[in-house]
């Protein structure tokens, strides 16, 4: 009789690029490393449906709650934008905060936003990378229209209230959550023709951030926020529209 | 609601819009007395009269100079290329005159123009009558391109066109135009730049045009019955393109096949999978397909010209295969 060795069965990956795009994007998104997963597509890819099953697995880890870090702002000088209404500004905000996410790759960008309507309603918008500021802020003032239906979105764009700051805590689902303030006028320093320092009155915009570090880490959403606040100062400087 | 057929159509949606606007005028062989000789336009000289309907010689680029010289000089001239392969004896009064004047002049001339045309293979017409010339067209900036599917679309786009400042290249499908389905009663007015899903889908998006559409709902049916569902988006509107609904389609089911009745090489597929790839690759879960013509003419052989278009069997298997590797 031959003595039988069982060896333990490894998941093997043959190259790096074998998992497509939309299971790579999900797996980060659920934390999961793909490696640990065993595929049952063709030659062994991971599925969607490999994924659902690996996470639901019995005595799968239960995802660490989450640990809200990083609190960061800007300031946003809105000066030239045409319209400082509430919709108007989360409409040019959030427009911004899906072209910039998704351009720096962040997972959680590539699906729906959600947005704080005035009354404090949130609006769900799935096709937000597809439309104009002025289609989003259409979206917004449109109270009669039902958010889609599906998971809640990972990104939100909200507003303070009136207020000047906001820290806001991550709603269900959310890996990361931009707060505007109030438009406040201050005197801020801006240089002339030839460089020369002047103090100016100008409608500025505290735009914060929160973020969970498990997915968005603070590097990332540092410079998320920044080209965020780039990308509407440049546009208000007078490069219009420009959304891709 | 009454059952109408594509050729029927066609004369329906100019008949709405000539009733409206004594400046819609319809020009091209054949188009008057014979009623097209696709019988496209029967009725129209009878009821409008020759100084609205108007033969021309067998002359593409006169049809075309005449077509635009009246586009600038206020009326709305609907034109016909009787096939669409012709577009190549007139390119440059379409390429250089028409699509160019509104920008040349600055915006001080439009062109409201129409140019009807017969497009699109499956009728054993050979080489030189078979071709779908959307990708030509789309090429050139200053051009509209539609190409309807069913007749309530070509009522609807016909409408839309017309109403339309700029020039609009309106491939109607030869294949289709003995089809029939339910028109709506009364004035039918479409809007150019959208697509329409014909079919919900969660596994896979196939993007499909003219012809082809049907036959990519026929795979669908047959997919179905396999476990595979397929969403059929009929693009109908090339120039310009209904972005929204193909790429939000596309990051529901992460998959995208275009079912194309031309060659490969720069076809419209080629267009959709660029924007996908820049706008959605990370809901895609897989490559894009295209499923094409070969590089070669048609040929006018049954058997040869069956083998060379997209089947529903070709499109089934294609996505089958796609999805399972």
């Amino acid at each position: 009789m031959t003595a039988v060795t069982t060896r333990p069965v490894t998941p093997t990956r043959r190259s790096r690029h074998r998992d497509s795009p939309r299971v790579r994007r999900l797996a980060a998104e659920r934390g999961v490393e793909l490696r640990a997963v065993i595929g049952t597509g063709p030659a062994g890819r991971v599925t969607t449906d490999d994924l659902t099953r690996h996470v639901s697995r019995p005595g799968a880890a239960t995802p660490a709650s989450r640990t809200t870090t990083g609190v960061a702002f800007v300031e946003v000088d809105v000066s030239r934008l045409p319209s400082h209404g509430t919709h108007a500004l989360l409409a040019v905000v959030g427009r911004a905060v899906v072209d910039v996410g998704r351009r720096l790759g962040a997972a959680c960008a590539a699906g729906g936003i959600g947005l704080e309507r005035e009354d404090g309603a949130v609006v769900r918008v799935a096709d937000a990378a597809y439309l104009t500021d002025e289609g989003l802020e259409r979206r917004l003032d449109d109270v009669g229209r039902a958010s889609p239906e599906g998971d809640p979105p990972r990104v939100a764009v909200a507003h303070g209230h009136g207020t000047t700051m906001v820290w806001a805590p991550l709603g269900p689902g959310e890996e990361v959550r931009f707060v505007l303030g109030v438009v406040v006028e201050r005197p801020v320093v801006v240089h002339d023709d030839d460089g020369a320092p002047l103090i100016a009155v100008r409608p500025l915009v505290q735009v914060t951030v929160t973020h969970d570090a498990a997915a968005v880490d603070a590097a990332q959403a540092a410079r998320w926020l920044v080209a965020v606040r780039d990308k509407i100062e440049q546009r208000a400087a007078g490069a219009h529209g420009t959304s891709a | 609601m009454a059952q109408l057929s594509y050729r029927d159509a066609v004369a329906r949606g100019i008949a709405q819009e000539m009733r409206r606007d004594e400046r819609v005028v319809l020009v091209g062989e054949d188009v008057a007395g014979a009623g097209g000789v696709f019988k496209t336009t029967v009725g129209l000289l009878d009821e409008f009269g020759p100084k609205r309907v108007i033969d021309t010689p067998i002359a593409e680029q006169a049809i075309l100079g005449a077509a635009m010289g009246a586009a600038m000089t206020g009326l709305r001239p609907v034109a016909e290329i009787m096939f669409s392969d012709f577009f190549a004896v007139c390119w440059d009064i379409v390429v250089n005159q028409i699509a160019k004047t509104r920008y040349m002049t600055a915006g001080q001339v439009t062109l409201p123009l129409v140019i009807k045309t017969g497009n699109g293979g499956g009728l054993r017409f050979g080489a030189q009558h078979s071709q779908s010339i959307e990708n030509w067209a789309m090429a050139v900036p200053g051009l509209k391109v539609v190409t309807p599917s069913t007749p309530e679309d070509v009522v609807g786009l016909m409408a839309a066109a017309i109403r339309e400042d700029d020039p609009v290249i309106f491939c109607e499908h030869k294949g289709l135009y003995s089809s029939k389905a339910e028109v709506p009663d009364g004035d039918v007015v479409d809007q150019l730049g959208t697509a329409k899903i014909r079919r919900k889908g969660a596994d896979a998006t196939v993007v499909a045009l003219g012809m082809m559409v049907g036959r990519a709902l026929e795979a669908a049916q047959h997919l179905a019955q396999r476990g595979i569902s397929v969403e059929v988006v009929d693009a109908r509107s090339l120039v310009p393109l209904d972005t929204r609904t193909i790429l939000g389609s596309v990051s529901k089911t992460g998959r995208l096949f275009t079912v194309e009745e031309n060659p490969q090489l720069l076809g419209w597929g080629a267009e959709i999978a660029a924007l996908a790839a820049d706008e959605c690759f990370w809901d895609l879960d897989g490559p894009v397909q295209r499923i094409t013509t070969p590089h070669i003419p048609l040929p006018s052989a049954d058997s040869l010209e069956d083998l060379v278009m997209p089947s529903v069997e070709g499109v089934a298997s294609t996505v089958e295969k796609a999805l399972q590797s």
